[in-house]
């Protein structure tokens, strides 16, 4: 763990520096060629100030970009407690001081990112998709392991990565727009004679833009090289590390793997972040799997499967060679290795107190306080698989019209009305038992 | 000359070896201690939510009286306990007399129904896992802060400064130690 906190803390530095002097040189011959004597240093300069800028924006501002592009909303513990309760329990285990902030999604796609530079300043993002599909096991193990990239500052890299490289896609597109543009308006301009520095400019933005153009798919493919997968089984060991419980995460890659829907907000330069591919839905087609973000989630899923009784660190890696036939994954690292030999046992789990017993027929024998305290994990919902869907989609949704300002009437035949703001009455009838309510803030 | 110039060079080997030890040793001290802190905080959540939890429960199973009144004997006994072991003991006692209490609730449905207790019911699940995590890491904290204690390079430099072994958080329930079973 600590060698991949260095590792991403390295390779975030190698890029920018990198980074820097590809755009130094760039500026430098382009500076050379269009502004004459002195400008290969202007040109070099500017690009390196640039470049710094970005930098910088990126390390302070990339956060909110991410979750910007993603149109991720913030919320707070009374909008859906149990998702907070669960990131809360999930810093916990991880030890990090500051729970971070909490971001929905509105999307039906399955899905969750996390983004920040380190634990105190970071983000963890969800999609409402998610939240109803998910029991609490589930989305325990995927927040479990969001806090596993946090932890091992995969969000760092992977949010300057987007932004630095996400700015020059865009720049890139500029470039070839106004080349476009200029085109087709310069034509008329061509012969006059005054107009040869406007040419130059334009033919100066042309070779920028076109050079961008070429560059930007070649660093697309960089970010997906240098973004190994190996930090993916990372987090999922992290996650089986602090839930204790990797059948959580497993069952949850397994539902969302049968998901089919695009994640709409996803683009190329956030789906690194996300836990599972948003940009490939459904079977994975072979043969791409070196330039994926993320490794085959069927693999991760058997990976943790057979991870047996015990969670930690050199488990998984012992569960990742008999998935891989022998290839090794080398993640324990320094010294504390040993670590990996502690409370590893799965029972573990049971010692959290258990308050409920999961209600059907054979668990009546289970209702004494001792064996209740062994048999069962705290974390099922106690009513049936499908109460529990139909409870988990209407706490989504009336978390989703609480957020976007719907007033909520609580009519007496027990029906709860969300009118939606700026309704024009003043006045709303319950289509349950007839009952008229006065609306308070809606209305005329 | 030369003799000495290694006889210096040892020493001030020594003493680096010494520093870096007693810095990592300070540290995982602190995290240890920090790791306390904070199932100290989660411990005193669930004491706190539970008057409300029987003040919910007595409206609708007056005659649960018994259980209530465990309830809150194992909750006093469970602020008052001082030691690491005490605690520990105290809270485990505690979780089973929460546990006969939710198995009772079962049997009242109007309980069940109540938009308060069900409020209660996830704060405290919640709770209950923060208190599990949270021991999680101050015992896998230990752990870590134990082997650098006892292990031998650093144990001199330990023993030289006076730090001592830390006392686990475990709880005695004798069922928890029981193998997981598998159920369908």
């Amino acid at each position: 763990m600590w060698e991949q906190i260095r590792a991403n803390k390295r390779k975030s530095a190698i890029l920018v520096f990198s980074m820097g002097v590809l755009l130094g040189v760039l500026g430098f011959f382009l500076g050379g060629m269009f502004i004459g004597r002195g400008g290969a240093w202007i040109g070099a300069g500017t690009a390196i100030i640039f470049c710094s800028l970005m930098a910088v924006i990126s390390l302070y501002g990339g956060r909110e970009i991410m979750l910007g592009i993603s149109a991720a909303k913030k919320i707070s513990l009374e909008d859906n407690p149990r998702l907070f309760h669960i990131v809360e329990e999930m810093s916990l285990a991880a030890g990090i001081g500051t729970v971070p902030d909490v971001y929905i999604i509105d999307d039906a796609s399955p899905n969750a990112f996390a983004t920040g530079k380190d634990p105190k300043h970071s983000a963890i993002a969800v999609t409402t998709g998610l939240l109803e599909q998910m029991n609490r096991a589930e989305l325990q193990g995927v927040v479990g392991h969001e806090m596993g990239h946090i932890v091992n500052r995969d969000t760092l890299f992977l949010t300057i990565t987007g932004v630095m490289l996400g700015s020059i896609v865009i720049i890139a597109d500029i470039g070839f727009r106004s080349m476009i543009w200029g085109s087709i308006f310069g034509r008329r301009s061509r012969y006059s004679g005054r107009n040869r520095n406007a040419n130059q400019t334009q033919a100066f933005f042309m070779m920028v833009g076109l050079i961008l153009m070429i560059l930007s798919p070649v660093l697309a493919q960089i970010i997906y090289f240098s973004v190994s997968r190996k930090r993916e089984y990372l987090a999922d060991a992290s996650s089986a590390l602090f839930t204790r419980y990797p059948e959580g995460l497993a069952s949850a890659l397994e539902k969302i793997s049968h998901n089919s829907k695009r994640l709409r907000v996803a683009t190329r330069v956030t789906a690194p972040s996300y836990i599972v591919n948003p940009l490939r839905v459904g079977k994975p087609k072979a043969g791409l799997s070196l330039l994926s973000t993320h490794p085959p989630t069927e693999r991760r899923i058997r990976i943790l499967r057979s991870m047996g009784g015990r969670v930690s660190f050199k488990d998984y890696e012992r569960a990742f060679s008999g998935v891989m036939g022998g290839k090794t994954l080398n993640m324990a690292g320094k010294v504390y290795a040993k670590e990996s030999a502690l409370n590893t046992d799965a029972s573990i789990r049971k010692k959290k107190s258990v308050l409920f017993a999961k209600k059907n027929g054979s668990d009546s024998k289970e209702t004494t306080s001792t064996e209740q305290m062994s048999g069962v994990t705290p974390d099922r919902d106690f009513q049936t698989d499908l109460d529990d869907n139909v409870a988990r989609r209407r706490e989504v949704s009336d978390m989703m019209w609480r957020i976007n300002d719907f007033e909520f009437n609580k009519c007496d035949c027990g029906s709860v009305l969300k009118i939606p703001p700026g309704y024009p009455e003043s006045e709303v009838i319950c289509p349950r038992c007839g009952k008229v309510h006065h609306l308070k803030t809606a209305g005329k | 000359m030369t003799v000495i110039m290694i006889f210096l060079i040892i020493l001030a080997l020594l003493v680096l070896f010494a520093m870096v030890g007693y810095n990592n040793l300070i540290r995982m001290k602190n995290q240890v201690d920090n790791a306390w802190a904070q199932v100290d905080v989660q411990l005193k959540r669930r004491h706190d939510l539970i008057p409300n939890l029987v003040e919910t429960v007595k409206g609708y199973a007056a005659h649960e009286r018994e259980t209530l009144e465990a309830v809150i004997a194992a909750r006093s006994a469970a602020t008052s306990a001082k030691s690491i072991k005490e605690r520990a003991r105290a809270e485990s006692g505690l979780e089973a007399v929460l546990g006969r209490l939710f198995a009772l609730s079962e049997n009242y449905p109007d309980l069940k129904a109540n938009s308060n207790f069900l409020a209660l019911q996830e704060e405290l699940t919640s709770t209950e896992n923060k208190v599990g995590f949270a021991r999680q890491f101050y015992n896998d904290s230990v752990m870590k802060y134990n082997n650098m204690v006892s292990v031998i390079p650093t144990n001199i430099i330990a023993s030289i400064f006076n730090f001592r072994t830390a006392d686990y958080f475990e709880t005695e329930s004798q069922s928890e130690r029981e193998a997981p079973a598998v159920k369908f």
